[in-house]
């Protein structure tokens, strides 16, 4: 790999603490001191040669590294919607932008109260309309929190969560990080629409970085949801990217007729820890199985089609069968509950909503979408810890059972062990 | 306007306040038109033909006294036509008429002496009239005129006036003393008349100075305030502003500072004679209750000229604000030129795009705002499925169904989250290797168990026993171990199995032969005897 000069002549140590650096980058895409993994940043500015070679050259990312701080800047990630801020409504991404823009002219401290004065007289100068009703408060504390999260602003005394307490916050504002938060072409489009997909737009090599960025960031990456150049390039490469992806970034790949799934060994390049114990994920595992018995896959992609209707039942039959396993919320809010999975199973790409003329849509209608199941959703062989609780029909075994198995869940429900 | 601030105004204007409650808010109706009367004043700026407007105007404060007949003013009017100041068409006659009369309805003309010479009698039945400004017409044109004058960029601080104010106010001093002196020794002889109007004009100059230093230091501001409030720096705006900075700026407070105390001290000395002082200035008997004094003629001119350069408790002074002021502007200017030369923090420019950003979040339903947040901003993280799979699990003809597939345990005893995540171990957790191995164990174990009883039971009769071939096996074992451990091949020797706690013992014995026969053949020992001790629990044990 010459385009990676600088990694190949370091030494094994420095290689390894390069792809633990590269990792944290990815998963963290601003790190900065303080934060969770900001004691990797002297190691970070060490390697930061290395690091923006493997970057520019793999991905096509930029990487700006400094001593209190790293940024990787991101290309979007096109049409997913699940890889926002779960907290923030539109209101509040408003508010977020409207304070950014005010941040820019203010300094390096400001009262809270002039802030929020300030930011409204941008949402005036903006256009978008200001009412100062408690919802409208409480997106605007959101947008302070999710920054002060990110570490631009701080509270040097009070707090942002106080707004209506007569004690006055003084921010303090990290005027090097607030330079580094916009990263996507907002200038240059005319649009919203135009934003995501030029965002989204790789440089010059464009086919490989599109690909292996996507490798990189996204759950599964199936090859019918390519276009017919990057297909082609995945589907030559797929082998040299393996081993490429484990080098430089720890990641093993599964590569099936379909597509393929990038997994991390050691369960931390992720946001999105699944299989997991919560309630949601557990639910979602355990009825995989279950949902991809529901319909036959289509010839195009290996998608299985499920309804809404599938995902409750299977839901209900979960909660019916292990009573004591779920939380009380979710045993009381079935419906919620089923959301609840869909979403999730959304996130991690194994689920997609496809609106009546067949393009995968973020819509919330649920009834009115069609749902189907990403082959990859065979990958995983969940094996509940008891039996169902009797008077119910057991679950039927799951798909492909290798026969060896047998011999273990036997002696497994026998108790031997 | 509330009533206290009314009682005040009429107190100052020397009225004597006896009229009634109800009177005194319909006074303060009065007053808002009386306002709104003036504010009609500024009309003609907003009007249509207000290049008209301003043409006319202007003849009229262009000279002292101007007194105008509407030939006149066409005249004038037709030589701005031809050098294209006003629309074709307006220095025509009825229209000059008609914008006359309307300025005189605004308020800004008022007719002037009715002219009883015309030239024609057209011009009689037309245009008798003649106008004049207003008093107040003619401020408003004045500033109308600076406003359209005043360049866009920072106004220069007449910082020299500074100097000037403090000696002028020394010589204030120094007048009001010897003004004094005269008064009283003669007053009302010339001397005396003499040094007060010595004392008026260095009062009349000291507040004319200091009104232009306020107003230019309060225009600068003004830019300075729009100036650092603004994020499209060009880069000569930048450079512009290191000068700006680093001198100007320093230069005024410097200069305003150093002055500040001599002007203060003097300030203070002049408070308490101040009495006097506006007494000797005098008061303006020959013009009448309605007239606008000059300044410096009111105790509340030297109090606002005080507050400027003194502190009074609750209540900074000018000079407090402009040093406050212009550590702020500082701190700012020094914030845009740092983001705009070091290449790092927010681009001011960016303050555009991002308010544009902020109208799409808003306008965008929820899915549609975590797409463009994804895409502005790149801040989310990569995202991977759990467990990976093994190294060998690239199989790119077979699709995910029939492909290995990753177990997972998943916990649903209680909603604790005991071992519901990630794989499950290949070694320590392989369940199918693990039970082959113990069966193979216990299987070994058994026979060996079996085996060892056998040789137990054989005991003495150990000669006339047949014994199996597992039997045979073990005590060959044993034989071995206790043959190794003598010294010599005529010593005794014994071993013993631990766990069966089977001890078998060999002795020489000359002529002794031991023949131990088995269905894998007979072993024949030498001059030897073979003792097999055994308990007969054990074997029950063993095979558990």
């Amino acid at each position: 790999m010459s385009a990676t000069k600088a990694f190949d002549e370091l030494s094994s140590i420095d290689a390894s603490n390069v792809v633990r650096c590269a990792r944290a980058l990815l998963r963290r895409p601003l790190l900065r001191e303080g934060a969770p993994d900001g004691d990797l940043l002297p190691m970070i500015y060490r390697q930061r040669a290395a690091l923006h070679e493997v970057f520019s050259s793999l991905l096509g990312y930029r990487l700006v590294v400094e001593r209190r701080f790293a940024r990787l800047y991101k290309a979007g990630p096109g049409a997913d919607a699940t890889r926002g801020e779960p907290g923030l409504t539109p209101r509040g991404y408003a508010y977020l932008a409207l304070t950014l823009a005010t941040l820019t002219g203010i300094g390096r401290q400001v009262l809270l109260s002039r802030l929020v004065i300030d930011v409204r007289a941008a949402a005036v100068e903006a256009g978008v309309p200001v009412v100062d009703d408690p919802a409208d408060r409480r997106a605007l504390t959101a947008a302070l929190r999710h920054l002060v999260a990110l570490g631009v602003i701080s509270e040097t005394e009070g707090t942002v969560t106080a707004t209506d307490s007569t004690a006055e916050a003084l921010i303090t504002i990290d005027t090097d990080l607030l330079g580094q938060l916009p990263a996507g072409p907002i200038g240059t489009s005319a649009g919203p629409a135009e934003l995501v997909e030029s965002a989204a737009q790789a440089g010059p090599r464009s086919v490989e970085h599109v690909v292996r960025r996507r490798l990189v960031e996204d759950p599964v990456v199936l090859y019918a949801d390519l276009p017919a150049e990057q297909r082609e390039w995945l589907l030559k490469n797929f082998g040299v990217e393996s081993r490429l992806l484990e080098r430089f970034f720890g990641l093993v790949t599964e590569v099936r007729s379909e597509g393929v799934v990038v997994s991390d060994p050691e369960d931390y390049l992720t946001d999105t820890l699944f299989p997991g114990t919560g309630t949601v994920a557990r639910v979602a595992l355990l009825a995989l199985p279950r949902l991809l018995e529901c319909g036959e896959p289509r010839e195009s992609d290996g998608r299985h089609p499920v309804t809404w209707d599938d995902l409750t039942e299977v839901c209900g039959e979960l909660i019916e069968s292990y009573p004591a396993a779920w939380s009380r919320q979710a045993t009381e809010e079935p419906a919620e509950l089923v959301r609840s999975v869909a979403d999730l199973l959304r996130r991690l790409g194994v689920l997609r909503g496809e609106a009546a003329d067949g393009t995968a849509t973020t819509g919330e209608d649920h009834g009115e979408l069609t749902w189907w199941l990403s082959p990859a959703a065979h990958r995983w062989l969940p094996e509940p810890d008891a039996t169902p609780v009797p008077g119910r029909e057991p679950e039927p075994a799951p798909a492909p059972e290798p026969p060896g198995l047998s011999l273990f869940d036997d002696l497994e429900e026998d108790g031997s062990r | 306007m509330t009533a206290p601030d009314h009682e005040a105004d009429v107190l100052r204007a020397g009225v004597a306040g006896t009229e009634a409650e109800s009177a005194s808010s319909a006074q303060a109706l009065d007053d808002v038109r009386a306002d709104q009367q003036r504010l009609r004043l500024f009309a003609y700026l907003s009007a249509r033909e207000h290049r008209t407007y301003l043409a006319i105007m202007r003849l009229f404060t262009s000279t002292l006294l101007a007194d105008l007949s509407i030939g006149e003013v066409t005249a004038a009017l037709a030589a701005a036509e031809r050098e294209g100041r006003i629309d074709p068409g307006e220095s025509e006659l009825d229209t000059v008429v008609e914008r006359l009369k309307q300025l005189r309805l605004w308020g800004n003309l008022v007719l002037g002496r009715r002219e009883t010479i015309a030239a024609s009698i057209a011009e009689f039945q037309h245009g008798s009239v003649r106008y004049q400004v207003s008093k107040l017409a003619v401020r408003v044109q004045r500033d109308v005129d600076a406003l359209l004058r005043v360049p866009e960029g920072a106004r220069e601080v007449s910082r020299e006036l500074l100097p000037a104010i403090e000696r002028g106010l020394g010589e204030i001093g120094s007048a009001l003393s010897a003004a004094v002196a005269a008064e009283s020794a003669e007053p009302g002889s010339k001397r005396a008349r003499r040094t007060r109007e010595r004392l008026a004009e260095h009062v009349t100059t000291v507040f004319l100075q200091h009104a232009e230093l306020a107003a230019t230091v309060r225009d600068f501001y003004a830019y300075l305030g729009e100036v650092v409030t603004r994020h499209h720096l060009a880069p000569d705006e930048i450079s512009g502003f290191r000068n700006l900075l680093v001198e100007y700026i320093q230069m005024v407070v410097e200069d305003v500072l150093r002055h500040t105390e001599t002007i203060a001290g003097s300030l203070a000395g002049l408070a308490g004679v101040r009495g006097e002082l506006i007494r000797l200035l005098g008061p303006a008997d020959q013009l009448g209750t309605e007239v606008e004094r000059a300044r410096g003629r009111t105790a509340a001119d030297w109090q606002e000229l005080t507050d400027w350069f003194v502190d009074a408790p609750g209540r900074p002074s000018q000079v407090a604000a402009l040093r406050e002021a212009t550590a702020r502007a500082i701190g700012s200017l020094l914030a845009s030129v740092k983001r705009a030369t070091s290449g790092s923090g927010l681009l001011p420019g960016r303050r555009g795009e991002l308010l544009k950003l902020a109208r799409w979040f808003d306008e965008a339903e929820p899915p549609e705002a975590h797409r463009i947040y994804a895409a502005a901003f790149g801040l989310y993280s990569a995202r991977h499925l759990l467990p990976a799979p093994d190294y060998d699990s690239d199989n790119h003809d077979v699709p995910w169904r029939d492909g290995p597939v990753q177990d997972v345990t998943v916990s649903v005893r209680s909603r604790g989250d005991r071992g519901a995540r990630g794989r499950t171990s290949r070694v320590l957790d392989d369940p199918m290797t693990e039970e082959s191995l113990l069966a193979e164990a216990r299987e070994e174990d058994a026979r060996r168990g079996a085996a060892v009883a056998e040789l137990a039971s054989a005991g003495d009769r150990l000669a006339d026993t047949r014994l199996s071939g597992e039997a045979l096996s073990v005590l060959c074992e044993l034989l071995t171990l206790a043959m190794a451990q003598r010294d010599s091949s005529d010593d005794p020797g014994s071993a013993l199995d631990p766990v069966h706690r089977l001890r078998v013992t060999i002795r020489p014995e000359a002529g002794t032969h031991t023949r131990i026969s088995s269905s894998a053949g007979t072993l024949t020992l030498t001059d030897a005897v073979l003792d097999v001790h055994g308990d007969g629990a054990i074997p029950a044990e063993a095979t558990r």
